[in-house]
């Protein structure tokens, strides 16, 4: 909202400059989100008198201007035919501002110009675009003609929207003059003549209109508005249209109040507020607008004439030709407005202070008002005022101690000041011993409980004034620290792995749902755009994106991840489950010299040692992926298993997918996993290191091709017992001195017992254990 | 072998070794020719072992002279090592420490991560603990229990994505949703962040995107004042920005709060003489909202407003990072350009 400071002054006597009224109203919570100039936008211009005009000797339409601005006569060049000798004209010098730019000394058809007279439009003032512009007979020469324009300050503020009493001059001011502590000026009730009856207003939905007051203005002329009005309205950036327009909007902006006025010759028969029917209605915009049951109009026997305190009707608007009007001061509540607003999708000066909460209080008098400048302005005479106000405004109680205020606060502020800022909001307050009483007043809306009056004290009293200093606090004891501790741990191992993290939008286009064959994703009721209509069920679709996107702009793509959440849909609330996805392409190292010198193409055991190194301590399995997504490769893929339960997968992208993605790297793998099942760290234990020296053996076996090396690691930690440290594959053999369904695998066993040295006879003996064991059940010989 | 052949030889390696071990420059010149004369098949081993071919007599003159030699040599050896040894070495001339470094893996997290990360470390440190909640949230838990009715500017389609399921549900548009579920559960005394992820159906341009991150804090016990509020906020705005940041306490408006609080620091890009263009020349950037929690949302999770009363507050995390990072495009964070990232990997 935008405030002129030279209006303000209207109702205060204040001698601010701009920068110490931002501060004062920004310490009382109210925004300044920027001050400037207000009037005239140019400089460099002055008032001249034309002493001379001659015919421009190379150019038939130009003529040869001699002027004189006071100290100095010159001669400039000019186009138009409006001149005269003798007149009083704007003359833009050389180094002027104008709306078009700088004037510089420029040579039109071999004669030079030290200056240019100015139109209207290049001034960017009211008036003819066309010829210049001819000013006063009795103005001054040789003055700077912008502080002749008067110059105001405006402030533009952002109100927050509990306080809609702050929406105008006199809210503004009434606000300042608290905290100022000086009186602010109360609009005048106005006083005009009153002859003859309003038309007959009824309100049908009386919890949509609580008041409205009407005002019937007849043989009115419609004229433009005066200067100052004018000059008013367009500070605060409101366009003048006509006399009773510009002054409802005037009233609007002084005193907070949407006024409306209806051309009164085309209501038909009586006015009704009520509930809209299926019916339709042209606004003033020119937009048809279908209506329901949910929209509050103002009506007359046969139509809709306005979407109430929204926007008015095409059809009776006030035009040139407008002999009678009726003028509406009504109070629509909150949320009605809000609601009829909505369904259009509709924001109106008018709808935006309905919404936030009137002064049902103040609706007479800024009818009073208006109708005084609309007599004054456009002529006329007024009808007495109809006020249909049926259960007019009640004061509520607010019953507090007024200690509790200090210990909200945490201040120690005396009960006069408590009493003293609380009764200089222009309310009644009662402050008999511990209990006191507050009553409400009309224009706050927002005051309804002790809170409410507690901040009240606190903005006037000054929230820099409340004290900072070392409280102690109660820290609760909680071992619910519902944060994930696995997810941060993972984020930094995969950093330290070389991955970059990415974050992506949560929304995905049907395109990528078709691409990556996603199912049950969620719909959005009221997307951004269809490409964004989808929540994602699988974070690769925007992890690929970011993967081209640097795939373009890097040699070779960095390792990517991404820890976020997919939605899907279930009988009640939606479920949301927690993911990490990586993709990874190339070889390693990659990077400069080295990745020249010897490197390595990424593998599926590399893939399977970081999620190993990532699930450390979690005991993850992998499994052959028996449904693998469609977009990886069927043979280079894996199944994650944690608890018994698949959580996730990884593999190689297939080239099916790299195509329709359009990515040009070809070896990339990913995987995917689920992080709801890793909330808390597993815990740790400690298993006793032997004193004594652990011993090996490595055992070569040789097994069908077919036989996992993770079925022979089990089948020996099996037949073992805690005598076996640990056994690992050292060794794969396969090739001409086996035959060709079979390969050799060396493992090595290692031996070690808390309590003694293990004897070559003892590590012997497990040894034949191991292979009597394994060849039982597993068909597995020693190499010969 | 003849014994003549034998004196030769011994000759011959008597010449020969005691100079070459001098000479050594360095311990494996040394070694090597320890091994060339006294290693298994060293010439001064073979020659020994030949001994045994020669008549008694020979052997006693010729065996003292071949193993006196074997020992000055030994000698020698363990002298000139002793030497080599203390010696300091060279420079190597074949090691170019210009080289590039072997590439080993460096990754980053996201800056957002980063940012998130120092909050909730100063946050912790302040008795805060962290609690995470949903993303897709109900109408009841986002908006009414938080004291913002069906009809408040804030509810409009225009600002909450919806989603098209049988029941209404919504994705959440502040962390505050985790305050009133958590409150619902317990009872007070309760100290909690929540960061995460929140929603607003806004148009992507340099300053809005419909994704984006916050932090939220809770604090509920008997007798919390907006002292208390003002004193954590303070400690925390001066962790973040460093013990010199101003901070400036202003009244503002959310409906969960009451009083409500805006708190903005000093710009810290400001320089005299010209405009800024981070705080668009106002001198301070808004930081946080926050308040005293309003009785209505107490009472809608069954906490007792005469008996309890709390401070809440709330921050934007892709603006600190702007700010703290110089980042004026908010859709940098959702670009993922790596050549971004990288810069963060200190």
């Amino acid at each position: 909202m935008k405030i002129s400071y030279d209006w303000l002054k209207d109702f205060l006597d204040i001698d601010f400059t701009a920068k110490e009224l931002a501060q004062k109203l920004v310490s009382l919570g109210i925004e300044v989100s920027s001050v400037y100039k207000a009037g005239a936008d140019f400089s460099g211009v002055v008032t001249a008198e034309i002493k001379k005009i001659e015919k421009h000797p190379n150019a038939d339409k130009l003529s040869l201007v001699e002027v004189n601005y006071g100290e100095k006569t010159t001669t400039v060049v000019c186009g138009a035919t409006n001149i005269s000798q003798g007149q009083k004209v704007p003359l833009a010098l050389v180094g002027a501002k104008l709306s078009g730019g700088i004037l510089k000394k420029a040579k039109i058809r071999g004669i030079f110009s030290e200056g240019m007279l100015c139109s209207a439009t290049e001034l960017n003032l009211e008036g003819s675009p066309d010829g210049i512009l001819i000013l006063d007979e009795n103005t001054p020469i040789g003055e700077d003609f912008a502080l002749m324009q008067g110059s105001d300050t405006v402030l533009e503020l952002e109100i927050t929207p509990n306080r809609g009493d702050l929406l105008s001059h006199y809210g503004i001011a009434r606000e300042l003059a608290v905290s100022l502590d000086i009186p602010s000026k109360i609009p005048k009730p106005e006083t005009f003549k009153e002859t003859g009856e309003c038309i007959p207003v009824k309100i049908t939905d009386t919890q949509g209109c609580k008041r409205y007051f009407a005002r019937v203005i007849k043989n009115v002329t419609i004229k433009e508005s005066p200067q100052w009005l004018k000059k008013r309205l367009k500070a605060i950036g409101v366009n003048p249209k006509n006399g009773v327009v510009d002054i409802t909007n005037y009233v609007l902006h002084e005193l907070g109040q949407p006024l409306h006025a209806f051309d009164l010759d085309k209501v038909e028969g009586k006015i009704n507020v009520r509930r809209a029917k299926k019916e339709s209605f042209i606004s003033l915009d020119g937009e048809k607008l279908d209506l329901n049951e949910k929209c509050l109009v103002i009506a007359d026997d046969k139509k809709p004439l306005a979407l109430a305190g929204v926007i008015g009707g095409a059809d009776c608007a006030v035009s040139q030709n407008t002999r009678n009007i009726l003028l509406e001061s009504a109070y629509f509540s909150p949320p009605a407005i809000n609601t009829t607003a909505r369904e259009f999708n509709l924001r109106t000066d008018a709808s935006y202070r309905f919404e936030r909460g009137c002064d049902i209080e103040i609706a007479k008098l800024a009818s009073d008002r208006a109708t005084a400048l609309i007599l004054e302005i456009c002529t006329g005479n007024s009808t007495k005022a109809l006020d249909v106000y049926h259960e007019p405004f009640k004061s509520d109680k607010i019953n507090f101690d007024p200690d509790f205020i200090n210990k909200l606060l945490g201040t120690k502020i005396s009960r006069e000041n408590i009493a003293s800022i609380l009764s200089s909001l222009d309310a009644k307050l009662e402050t008999k011993g511990n209990l006191w009483t507050f009553h409400t007043q009309s224009h706050r809306h927002d005051l309804k409980t002790k809170w409410d009056l507690a901040e009240e004290v606190a903005r006037f009293y000054g929230y820099s004034e409340i004290p900072d200093e070392i409280i102690p606090v109660i820290i609760p004891f909680s071992k619910e620290d519902e944060f994930s501790a696995v997810l941060g741990d993972l984020q930094k191992k995969l950093a330290g792995l070389g991955f970059y993290e990415v974050k992506n939008y949560d929304f995905l286009s049907e395109k990528d749902i078709k691409i990556w064959a996603l199912k049950n994703s969620i719909l959005l009721k009221n997307p951004i755009s269809t490409d964004l209509s989808f929540l994602k069920t699988s974070l690769f679709p925007g992890i690929m994106k970011s993967f081209l996107f640097n795939e373009s702009r890097n040699t070779q793509v960095p390792w990517l991840f991404e820890i976020s959440r997919v939605y899907f849909p279930s009988r009640n609330k939606p479920v949301e489950n927690t993911r990490c996805s990586a993709v990874l392409s190339g070889k390693i190292p990659f990077r400069n010299f080295w990745g020249c010198q010897k490197s390595e193409e990424l593998n599926f055991y590399h893939l399977k040692g970081i999620v190993t190194t990532l699930l450390a301590g979690f005991e993850i399995k992998f499994t052959g992926e028996k449904n693998p997504p469609h977009f990886l490769r069927p043979d280079l893929s894996a199944g994650i298993d944690y608890g018994g339960k698949n959580i996730g997968f990884m593999g190689k992208l297939d080239k099916k997918i790299l195509q329709i993605l359009g990515v040009k790297t070809k070896n990339i793998w990913v995987f995917d996993f689920s992080m709801s099942e890793f909330r808390n760290k597993p815990p740790i234990e400690i298993k006793r290191i032997s004193k004594y020296p652990a011993s090996w053996r490595d055992l070569s076996l040789v097994a069908d091709k077919s036989l996992g090396c993770q079925t022979i690691l089990n089948a020996i930690e099996k037949i073992n017992n805690e005598k076996l440290l640990s056994a690992e594959l050292i060794d794969i053999y396969e090739g001409e001195k086996l035959p060709s369904n079979k390969k050799s695998m060396t493992f090595r066993l290692i031996f070690s017992d808390p309590a003694k040295t293990l004897t070559d006879k003892e590590i012997d003996s497990f040894i034949n254990d191991t292979l009597a064991g394994l060849k039982q059940k597993l068909k597995i010989d020693l190499r010969k | 072998m003849t014994r003549r052949e034998w004196e030769e030889k011994y000759l011959c390696i008597l010449k020969t070794y005691p100079e070459e071990l001098r000479k050594a420059e360095n311990l494996s010149q040394l070694e090597n020719s320890k091994i060339k004369c006294l290693g298994r098949k060293g010439e001064l081993t073979v020659l020994l072992k030949n001994l045994k071919d020669f008549s008694l007599e020979d052997k006693k003159i010729l065996g003292p002279k071949g193993n006196s030699l074997k020992n000055e040599l030994l000698t020698a050896i363990e002298k000139y090592k002793k030497k080599l040894e203390e010696k300091k070495p060279t420079p190597h001339k074949e090691l170019d420490i210009t080289l590039p470094a072997y590439p080993f893996a460096r990754g980053c997290l996201h800056p957002l991560t980063i940012a998130t990360n120092e909050m909730i470390r100063i946050l912790n440190s302040l008795g805060f603990i962290g609690i995470d909640g949903d993303w897709i949230e109900d109408e009841k838990t986002n908006f009414d229990d938080l004291n913002t009715p069906p009809h408040h500017p804030a509810r409009a389609m225009q600002d909450t994505f919806y989603l098209d399921t049988p029941q209404k549900y919504l994705l959440r548009t502040h962390t505050s949703n985790v305050q009133i579920r958590y409150m619902r559960k317990h009872k007070p005394p309760l100290r909690i962040i929540s960061p995460g992820r929140v929603f607003r159906r806004d148009a992507i341009d340099a300053s809005h995107s419909p994704v984006f991150h916050q932090i939220e804090g809770l604090y509920v016990a008997e007798n919390v004042s907006m002292a208390d509020l003002k004193q954590t906020l303070t400690l925390f705005m001066k962790k973040l920005f460093g013990i010199g940041a101003e901070i400036r306490f202003r009244p503002s408006y959310f409906p969960f709060v009451e009083p409500g609080v805006e708190v903005d620091v000093k710009c810290l890009f400001c320089q005299k003489g010209r405009p800024c263009s981070v705080c668009k020349k106002l001198g301070w950037l808004e930081m946080l909202g926050a308040g005293m929690v309003h009785a209505n949302v107490f009472e809608a999770v069954g906490i007792d407003p005469e008996k309890y009363s709390g401070y809440a507050w709330g921050m934007g995390i892709e603006r600190f990072a702007m700010i703290m990072y110089g980042i004026d495009d908010i859709r940098v964070f959702y670009e993922n350009d790596i050549r971004i990232s990288k810069q963060f990997d200190i």
